[in-house]
């Protein structure tokens, strides 16, 4: 064999392996350092876990703190009404309890809720009487719009109502009062 | 779906306020997002109770 072919060969099969050696290290998928995590799961982490991880603590909150003010019972079902409202219901009476989530996290920051007031008159006899559940006497009164359907006799007529509420500045837990009556 | 009246007395009759101790109240039903409810309200101070209507129907269904 003349020695240049031979030569132009070696070039060959070196040029061969090394391209080959490139290419495996570039496709092979890289390791972290220990500790650190990627853009994709920092954004799905701020992006996704946060509320649910809120509402979770906040269950667990109150599966701790929830006692039925009517019948005793801690068996409850809890549920978001809305961006500011749990509702928990008792699962031996029924009754139905709202909490305002702000409030039972224990944050103080003013919600669109908390922001529409109502004149504190508006409630006469009420406002001295301390929280059925922590026996707290501060709270925070709002009221709220409500789309509900009345049914008489088979009678139905769908009105948005608005509703008197004080939350317990303590637990959270919503009082609601019948303007006509309150 | 049949309401049941005598559940809407029996709790209106028998509603004692918890915050003003009064009695009697006055109930009603209603419904929002799917869940059927009686609510029964203090004749005397407005507070208002909601309940959940088919636990307190099956309830009194079995006291009685």
């Amino acid at each position: 064999m003349e020695p240049h072919i031979f030569f132009i060969l070696f070039l060959a099969v070196v040029a061969l392996v090394g391209g080959g050696v490139v290419l495996f290290f570039a496709l092979k998928p890289k390791k972290k350092a220990p500790g650190t995590i990627s853009g994709e799961e920092v954004k799905s982490y701020f992006e996704d876990s946060p509320l649910q991880e809120v509402i979770q603590s906040l269950k667990q909150k109150l599966a701790k703190q929830y006692q039925c003010p009517k019948c005793q019972g801690r068996k409850h079902e809890a549920v978001r009404f809305d961006e500011d409202l749990f509702e928990v219901y008792c699962l031996q009476c029924g009754l139905k309890n709202f909490y305002l989530v702000d409030l039972l996290a224990g944050l103080k920051r003013q919600t669109k809720k908390t922001k529409s007031r109502f004149p504190k008159e508006w409630l006469r006899n009420t406002t001295d009487v301390p929280c059925l559940q922590c026996k707290n006497r501060e709270f925070s009164n709002f009221k709220m719009d409500m789309d509900v359907r009345y049914k008489f006799s088979g009678y139905g007529d769908t009105k948005k109502v608005t509703l008197y509420l004080n939350s317990c500045k303590s637990c959270g837990l919503v009082n609601f009062f019948d303007r006509e009556r309150a | 779906m049949g309401l049941n009246f005598t559940l809407f007395n029996s709790l209106s009759e028998n509603f004692i306020c918890p915050r003003c101790h009064k009695k009697g109240g006055v109930t009603q039903f209603f419904t929002y997002r799917n869940s059927e409810n009686a609510c029964v309200s203090c004749k005397a101070c407005g507070y208002t109770e909601i309940y959940d209507y088919n636990i307190q129907d099956s309830k009194y269904s079995i006291l009685k």
